[in-house]
């Protein structure tokens, strides 16, 4: 049977994934590498059942390196069975990690360190970066939690204070804490003046 | 200057002369300036992610104006626009993915929207790279690709460090997929959702009502369909010895003698303006000392726009530069940018409970810019300093922050109200 081969960029177009994920996916082993005959490298239609499997797999929230592990060495037969099992256990997703198995310092350790400025675009494409680090998430997800959660912090607790009182008139109070900063001292002298000529016999 | 379709950059500073024996401090002020829109232009495919946190705290009216919320931004878009729904609480779903929004789209999108319900904690970094993930798959050469995340709560699953969580929003930012966060009500963690927009290069907006969701919804959708300069990126050439700070927690890298700033996707004739504090080196024998700046995006037809531009400073005599004319209003504008971003270091330190360090910050920086702030921002910056010692209540640490946020990005006009 004759076979259509495309370009990476006609495949990229017809399966809707970028040409960078098609090489990262290659790289990653999820696609076997490509027929090298001529100058440029070629892919037949199987290539397309393959992205649209990965597509899937990544659906149900597979992460990459489980979905290799579903599709590594799986021939042509094994993706178009794969494929229709899929279509109808699509909503079939695994199951979250329990949340008294989440260790929260584990996504620090996988922090990225700020990046290295340079002017070179990126070398993957947003869903490369994004299927990586995914990935490096969920399993540290699934990691068993090595120690307690940290206590969260304590609520901050007020500085000991001390207040003044000043009597407004007989039954009227202020009150205010002593050693407060200059702007409030003078907005709390301006509310006594004020007082003064509201109350004016009560004010010593 | 140069321009193109109406895309333009300028740098001004607040005066053009500088010392020739000693290193002299230079704010600079970049303006950017988005071509108007040209009605007979389509504008851009958009290709959004809807990211809402269903967690318990959602329930009732706010998850209510959140789902009217998307079904106006659904009515609004067109056959050639997508837009994916995602939701999490402590697990994360895809409730549509991204679906072109034609009338079979909008009913699916529609339904989505409705199942919507409340469940238990918030894995908001799951369900943000989830919206990222949808959003990428669909990333076309022209699309505008943009993450919607509204939240109420702190994460508390997934990855819930910000640092962690600024870096993937820059790394995605860079690679064509934006984050603009909308934080709803008390309990969510301001600085966070701040951190990633900045980075994603998207808006933040803090939403004390929730009767107020589809209001802002409504206005961040109108500023992503009136982009009409995308992924704009200035570089700025600098001379050797100069040293550079950027204001306003903008995206930015400094490689070698480059500084590449980027501002993002620029709406309809909005001028955006970028404060640089620049400690400027005494002459080694030349006249003058230029900086060259170079700013490029995308136009609303997807064709490459480009404008440049120079600033020359001069060198004088130390008397001379003391005696010469200060441009008042762009100090002015520059120490408010500053202040802000002094209030917004310090507004992290009160809620770590570090008063004093956060009124120390507060006075020590309005000492700085005391003089070329209007008394009624002296004021009220004291007063903020005064409640940081005091210890703030949380909706006032979420104004504050929010009004730092707004004047750190010269987004004054379009406040919350």
């Amino acid at each position: 049977m004759l076979q259509i081969e495309f370009l990476i960029h006609e495949l990229a177009e017809k399966s809707g994934v970028s040409v960078r994920t098609i090489r990262y996916y290659i790289q990653e082993g999820l696609l076997p590498a490509p027929d090298n005959k001529g100058r440029y490298a070629t892919f037949n239609e199987d290539y397309l059942l393959r992205l649209e499997l990965i597509r899937r797999l990544k659906d149900a929230f597979l992460p990459l390196k489980e979905i290799k592990e579903k599709i590594a060495g799986l021939d042509m037969d094994g993706v178009r069975d794969l494929l229709a099992h899929l279509g109808t256990v699509q909503d079939a997703r695994p199951e979250m990690p329990d949340e008294t198995l989440f260790d929260g310092s584990f996504s620090l350790m996988q922090m990225n360190t700020p990046k290295p400025l340079d002017q070179s675009p990126p070398e993957d494409d947003a869903l490369a970066y994004l299927d990586r680090v995914m990935q490096s998430q969920s399993i540290a997800e699934n990691r068993p939690r090595l120690r307690p959660r940290p206590a969260p912090p304590a609520p901050p607790t007020a500085p000991a204070e001390s207040w003044q009182r000043v009597e407004l008139c007989p039954g009227v109070e202020l009150h205010f804490r002593t050693a407060l900063d200059p702007f409030l001292q003078r907005r709390i002298q301006q509310l006594i003046d004020y007082a003064r000529h509201i109350f004016p016999s009560s004010i010593s | 200057m140069t321009t193109s379709s109406s895309f333009t950059i300028i740098l001004q500073t607040e005066c053009d002369r500088i010392a020739s024996q000693t290193p002299t401090q230079r704010v600079v002020e970049l303006r950017v300036c988005a071509p108007p829109a040209q009605v007979s232009i389509a504008r851009a495919p958009l290709n959004l992610a809807l990211v809402i946190d269903r967690s318990g705290s959602m329930s009732g009216h706010k998850l209510d104006f959140v789902k009217q919320a998307a079904r106006h931004i659904v009515s609004l878009l067109t056959p050639a626009d997508r837009v994916a729904l995602v939701s999490f609480d402590d697990q994360v779903t895809v409730d549509a993915p991204g679906t072109h929004m034609d009338s079979a789209g909008r009913d699916r999108l529609n339904q989505a929207i409705d199942r919507l319900e409340a469940g238990n904690t918030t894995n908001l970094s799951g369900g943000w790279m989830q919206g990222c993930h949808l959003v990428a798959e669909h990333q076309t050469v022209g699309s505008l690709n943009r993450v919607l995340l509204l939240t109420d709560g702190l994460a508390n699953r997934g990855i819930t460090d910000e640092e962690e969580l600024g870096t993937h929003a820059r790394e995605l930012a860079t690679r064509g997929v934006a984050t603009s966060t909308f934080g709803v009500g008390m309990g969510f963690n301001e600085h966070l959702l701040e951190t990633m927009a900045n980075l994603g290069s998207g808006n933040f907006y803090f939403i004390a009502e929730p009767a107020d969701i589809p209001g802002i919804f409504a206005r961040e959708f109108t500023e992503i369909a009136g982009v009409t300069a995308r992924g704009v990126e200035v570089v700025i050439d600098l001379p050797a010895h100069v040293h550079v700070e950027v204001m306003g927690g903008w995206r930015h890298e400094l490689a070698g003698s480059r500084l590449h700033l980027f501002p993002g996707d620029l709406t309809n004739a909005r001028e955006q303006e970028i404060y640089l504090k620049l400690l400027l080196p005494q002459s080694t024998g030349d006249a003058v000392l230029e900086l060259h700046a170079h700013a490029t995006a995308q136009s609303q037809q997807n064709t490459p726009l480009s404008a440049a531009t120079a600033l020359t400073f001069t060198y004088a005599d130390s008397d001379v530069v003391a005696a010469a004319g200060r441009d008042a209003g762009l100090l002015q504008r520059a120490a408010r940018v500053a202040m802000s971003d002094e209030t917004n270091r310090a507004l992290r330190l009160e809620r770590q409970g570090r008063r004093e360090e956060a009124q120390v910050a507060m006075q020590r920086a309005l000492q700085e810019n005391l003089p070329n702030l209007p008394p009624e921002d002296v004021e009220r910056l004291e007063g903020i300093s005064y409640r940081m010692h005091r210890g703030m209540q949380e909706d006032d640490r979420k104004s504050v922050q929010y009004d730092a946020y707004k004047a750190r990005r010269r987004r004054e006009d379009s406040g919350n109200h």
